[in-house]
């Protein structure tokens, strides 16, 4: 009777032990369920965006003025040298302007001649970063505008410098922004004045690199990359980057902007046609 | 004067629950000081592996994975993908945690070391399966070093905290 006694406690202590393996086999069953796109995940991910923000956006507050006063220390030892390189800016600048002028006159009366249909209007709007998602696995970041201010599937995210992130999922307030360094990012571009075409592959560093499409391409150091526009997610003539190093076949691309130290975006929406895809890209 | 007893007795009880969240949070605030390209740390398995060894009933199995949980839900990562791995760096430190209780704090470091490596790898696989891509080694190194880095001074505040903890209950 006693020896039976000791089995069963035996029994249940075991038991006990191995019971994390149950949540383990649920985690799993909650990976697999994300992946097929279950409706159910897609919305607690979504709720517990909404709910955690205000506490993540309080937590982070002192981080925000202390980054504020770093930049603003930095901004004022760089006032001379900075001054003089805008002075420089600004003169090749206006000698664009005057080229700009002259060619959008002719643009103008070239329209007039031909009947041309011009494309649609673009739509923007400003939204704060409020949670930046780095980590190993991925590079995408919360702002702070979702449907409810007119964000829509699809729009991409731009800093003063350039197109950097695309909106892959949006919530009533808040949306999620995949940066072009992601590892799930591809992007269809042209490289280039012979508009090579490659496709962009985030892998999470600040460089993404240039899978060719066809055989025996060849690029060089300082060519300008550009979306393409093919399938349909991105616009084409959307300049994001240069190629700064080429070594073995494989490029590797400089971005005008990767989505480091940004408080603010542009998210906006150019109306494309929804894309033949199914997920994020 | 009992109902200032129980607050305390609450608050210490659910303390490691709360910073196990708010490190989870700290993931998610866009720092911008680091020299390098934003990186966030999974310092929160410090917390679960100490409280795994010295006090799995303040910090089960439930909760832990409900860490994993709110991780998921505020990250872009499918759902389960960190709470399988916080999950099993418990599952492993308690399931060997009358040897580990019994370690030196050296021995202890190491064997954490091992257990967030294998946290790593199962991550890095469980990635690979769902998107096809392996991560890159440098970024997974670093994370892995700042958190193995940053334990001593983890182990040093849970220390504190946990004493607190057994002084209430």
């Amino acid at each position: 009777m006693e020896s039976k006694l000791f089995r069963l406690k035996r029994i249940k202590a075991q038991f006990w032990r191995l019971f994390p393996v149950l949540f383990l086999i649920l985690a799993l069953i909650f990976v697999v369920l994300t992946m097929t796109g279950n409706s159910v995940a897609l919305r607690i991910k979504q709720g517990a965006i909404v709910f955690f923000n205000p506490i993540v956006s309080f937590v982070s507050k002192p981080v925000y003025w202390l980054n504020e006063g770093v930049d603003n220390i930095k901004n004022w030892s760089l006032t001379y040298s900075e001054n003089v390189r805008l002075k420089e800016e600004n003169e090749y600048l206006l000698r664009w302007r005057s080229l700009a002028l002259e060619l959008s006159a002719e643009q103008e009366e070239l329209k007039g001649l031909l009947n041309y249909v011009p494309p649609k209007k673009t739509r923007h709007l400003v939204a704060e970063i409020v949670m930046d998602e780095g980590s190993a696995f991925t590079r995408s970041f919360i702002v702070s505008a979702g449907e409810n201010q007119g964000v829509v599937k699809g729009m991409l995210a731009f800093s003063s410098k350039g197109m950097f992130a695309r909106v892959v999922d949006v919530m009533p307030d808040y949306s999620r922004v995949m940066a072009l360094t992601d590892y799930m990012s591809r992007v269809p571009v042209w490289v280039g004045e012979n508009k090579v075409s490659a496709i962009l592959i985030g892998d999470n560093t600040t460089r993404p690199y240039l899978q060719f499409l066809y055989e025996n391409e060849t690029v060089s150091v300082g060519d300008v990359v550009m979306t393409s526009g093919y399938i349909g997610v991105y616009p084409s003539g959307l300049m994001i980057g240069v190629v700064d190093d080429v070594q073995g076949g494989e490029a590797r691309v400089h971005l005008f902007e990767n989505g480091e130290k940004l408080f603010f975006v542009r998210l906006v929406d150019f109306s494309l046609a929804k894309p033949l895809l199914k997920g994020n890209e | 004067m009992t109902a200032p007893y129980s607050l305390e007795k609450i608050l210490c009880l659910s303390a490691p629950f709360l910073l196990g969240m708010l490190l989870i949070f700290f993931n998610q605030i866009p720092f911008h000081l680091m020299p390098y390209y934003h990186q966030s740390f999974p310092f929160v398995c410090c917390v679960i592996f100490y409280f795994a060894v010295f006090n799995p009933k303040v910090l089960n199995v439930f909760l832990v994975f409900l860490l994993g949980l709110i991780s998921d839900a505020i990250t872009s990562v499918p759902f389960g993908f960190n709470t399988f791995g916080y999950v099993f760096l418990f599952f492993i430190a308690n399931l060997f945690q009358s040897y580990l209780i019994n370690m030196v704090f050296c021995q202890l470091w190491c064997v954490f070391a091992i257990l967030f490596f294998c946290t790593d790898i199962i991550w890095a696989f469980l990635f690979f399966l769902i998107s096809g891509i392996w991560v890159s080694t440098g970024f997974w190194f670093v994370q892995y070093l700042f958190v193995c880095l940053f334990y001593p001074l983890f182990c040093y505040v849970l220390g504190i905290l946990n004493r607190r903890i057994q002084e209430v209950s």
